[in-house]
């Protein structure tokens, strides 16, 4: 009998799945997430876009939302984390399952900054960084520094990344205005409902994270050049960020 | 400072990655160490439970995931791998309610049950027939490698009902083998 289970446990040990598949640096980055999900009802945002519309040439035209690439299990998951621990009257309300690839950005780094975009039960809209749960924000951008940062504020590393949402209907179009005068823009994608909102996505390439060229304001234009809305407390977050003062 | 100030203010923080040696978070980094050197384990064994690796996969990611948000809870360092063992056997059975269900298999007595069935078909068949509960503590023993005194702190259980469990275990799936056998 003794042998017998001797030769059990052998094949047993053998009938293991020996790979390792493991990835902490997906843990880690999971933990993340939460924490820009938290932190910007208005906190959405970017420029040189590949977006999914524009592959498709649809940067003028609304995209069919529910039309859009459905998310993986990992992100659709990461949405119903949203609403797990919420306290009362703070669930988000979002519709994990109803969550669509919007933008897709190609990074200096080479990876892809994907925004994912799922909508709310009353009418508004959750993405990686943020959720306009009830329609309130008219223009709401933030910016993702994901990367190391020195004790001194220094980004050490891109990406440093502007993106955002915006319910004004005109607006087709992000600037983003330089210290130097310069400015760049991109274009919004547009998605029907029940998002029926616009997004954009931006990352500042590090010749602009310098003093003298850092970003200093984000507008939203219609199709005309017509600015539609200004924001410049996010951009000067940048700057904030090397002085100390975010610490 | 104005709302939309303090949203930037604490947008951009949240988005910061200090590296040590700033914050050392001893309990953080032995959460990855246990990842790093156990995660084969932990997939393995929770593959019984979700019914494919490639949940287990997801749900150990999620577990550690867990342990992460939560270690300021754990009050005893020294109990950190039951600690995990127990949040990954809990996230492993939320995922199996939540629709990470094995496929239903055409004999309603079978259980599907990840393991490299190639390799010994007739070993993977028996451990499907295993009553669940009993399958699950062969492989915290086998899989897992934890001690019975382990297995019965998770499974809320005396270490003799584990060692009987094991010894019931092991009868079975040699019986069941004898039989497949001689059938054959």
């Amino acid at each position: 009998m003794t042998e017998a289970i001797d030769l059990l446990d052998e094949r047993l040990q053998a009938l293991a799945n020996p790979d390792d598949d493991s990835d902490w640096a997906a843990v880690r980055k999971a933990r993340r997430r939460p924490l820009r999900l938290a932190v910007a009802a208005g906190s959405l945002a970017l420029a040189g876009v590949v977006g999914v519309g524009a592959a498709l040439g649809l940067y003028r035209d609304v995209l069919p939302f529910t039309s859009l690439q459905p998310a993986p299990a990992p992100v659709v998951r990461s949405f119903a984390g949203l609403d797990l621990f919420a306290p009362p009257g703070m669930a988000t309300g979002v519709i994990p399952g109803e969550a669509r690839k919007v933008l897709e950005l190609r990074l200096s780094t080479g990876k892809n900054w994907t925004m994912w975009v799922a909508p709310t039960r009353s009418g508004g809209f959750c993405m990686p960084s943020g959720c306009d749960r009830d329609r309130s924000l008219s223009f709401g951008p933030g910016l993702a520094v994901p990367g190391p940062v020195s004790p001194t504020g220094k980004i050490l590393a891109p990406p440093v990344i502007f993106e955002g949402s915006t319910l004004i209907h005109g607006a087709s179009t992000l600037r983003v205005e330089f210290e130097d005068g310069s400015s760049v823009r991109t274009p919004l994608v547009w998605v029907s409902a029940p998002v029926d909102a616009g997004f954009f996505v931006y990352e500042v390439p590090e010749a602009h994270w310098a003093a003298g060229h850092r970003p200093v304001a984000l507008v939203l234009e219609d199709a005309e050049g017509k600015e539609l809305a200004r924001n410049t407390m996010i951009p000067r977050g940048l700057a904030q960020l090397e002085s100390g003062r975010l610490h | 400072m104005s709302p939309e100030r303090q949203r930037s203010h604490d947008a951009i923080k949240k988005h910061q990655h200090f590296s040590p040696p700033f914050i050392v978070d001893t309990r953080e980094r032995a959460i990855e160490s246990l990842y790093r050197e156990r995660y084969v384990r932990f997939r393995n064994t929770l593959a019984t439970i979700t019914g494919s690796y490639d949940s287990a996969r997801d749900a150990v990611q999620e577990a550690f995931l867990r342990a992460l948000k939560q270690r300021r809870s754990l009050r005893d360092e020294q109990a950190l791998e039951m600690w995990v063992w127990r949040i990954a056997l809990r996230t492993a059975y939320e995922f199996r309610r939540n629709g990470s269900a094995p496929e239903t298999p055409s004999d309603p007595r079978v259980e599907p049950m990840p393991v490299e069935a190639e390799r010994d078909a007739a070993l993977a068949d028996a451990l499907r027939r295993l009553p669940p509960r009993r399958r699950l503590i062969v492989f915290l023993r086998y899989y897992a490698d934890l001690t019975y005194a382990q297995i019965a702190e998770l499974c809320e259980v005396s270490e003799g009902t584990v060692a009987a469990t094991i010894a019931q275990a092991q009868a079975q799936l040699a019986q069941t083998l004898r039989k497949d056998e001689v059938t054959a």
